[in-house]
């Protein structure tokens, strides 16, 4: 009976190739579900002060560890526009382009623009104040690899085209499908 | 064990944090990286991140308008 015993110590049954296999998927799942905070903005506004917010908020968790996505749509789209841009492009879309803010210099403040005085105060404060700026702001968001999104029919839409948008290291054109995605696999998604 | 100063006097949100994310980076674990600021915002900001990011906040302290952090690394870089 002991001889017997010992005999089976020593050369474990084989593990079912079926078991392995198994096992090796729920490794995989187990990866996947390591919490990694994610954290999805989408910026639907172009006003100075909204995206001010987005842009703090996105380094400000990047800073803290998070995996951060910027989704820009709508309003927000011209915001990551370049400052100009001479492609040939047909009338309408050029006309649009004259009335949508060109970049971060351009955005106005939601309230208290003032036909361009409040929003001149406002920037004049927060240099003297010290606080960060757009581009500032954009800068840490690159060297935190905080990723960008430009949603693909608002840039349609507005007669825009990737090569409109400023260089930014991870910008990528989406669609909802995209955004989706992330949302759903994020612990907090904001909208802008 | 090699400590380090990091000066973010005149930083506003979220700059401050911004650079602890990225000094904290070059330290070994177990050292300490201090930090003086003067964003008044700074103290809550420093025990959410320090509690994120699992890295031990020794001491806070504060002296007129600046304080100084003292952050152990046993955690990540945030």
């Amino acid at each position: 009976m002991e001889e017997k015993n010992r005999v089976a110590e020593l050369s474990p049954p084989p593990i079912p190739a079926e078991w392995l296999r198994r096992i090796e998927g729920l490794e995989s799942e187990i990866q996947k579900l390591k919490v990694v905070n994610k954290v999805c903005i989408v910026v639907f506004s172009g006003a100075l002060d909204k995206v001010l917010a987005a842009l703090n908020i996105a380094t400000g968790s990047a800073s803290l560890g998070c995996e951060v996505s910027l989704f820009f749509t709508f309003w927000g789209t011209p915001a990551m526009r370049k400052k100009s841009s001479s492609r040939k492009k047909p009338l309408a879309d050029r006309l649009f382009a004259a009335m949508l803010p060109s970049g971060t210099n351009k955005l106005k403040l939601s309230t208290m623009h003032w036909g361009g005085l409040g929003t001149a105060f406002m920037k004049r404060r927060m240099k003297t104040k010290r606080a960060v700026g757009l581009d500032d702001l954009l800068k840490m968001a690159e060297e935190l690899k905080v990723k960008i999104y430009v949603c693909e029919m608002s840039m349609d839409l507005m007669g825009m085209t990737m090569d409109d948008m400023r260089a930014y290291p991870c910008l990528a054109p989406c669609g909802v499908g995209t955004f989706m995605e992330m949302a759903l696999h994020s612990r907090v998604t904001m909208f802008i | 064990m090699s400590n380090k100063i990091l000066i973010t006097l005149g930083m506003k949100c979220p700059q401050p944090l911004f650079e602890v994310h990225k000094n904290i980076k070059d330290l070994a674990a177990g050292e300490i990286l201090q930090v003086h600021a003067d964003d008044p915002a700074f103290r809550m900001d420093i025990e959410a991140w320090c509690k994120m990011t699992g890295n031990e906040l020794v001491e806070i302290s504060k002296t007129g308008e600046i304080m100084v952090a003292r952050i152990r690394k046993t955690g990540q870089a945030g």
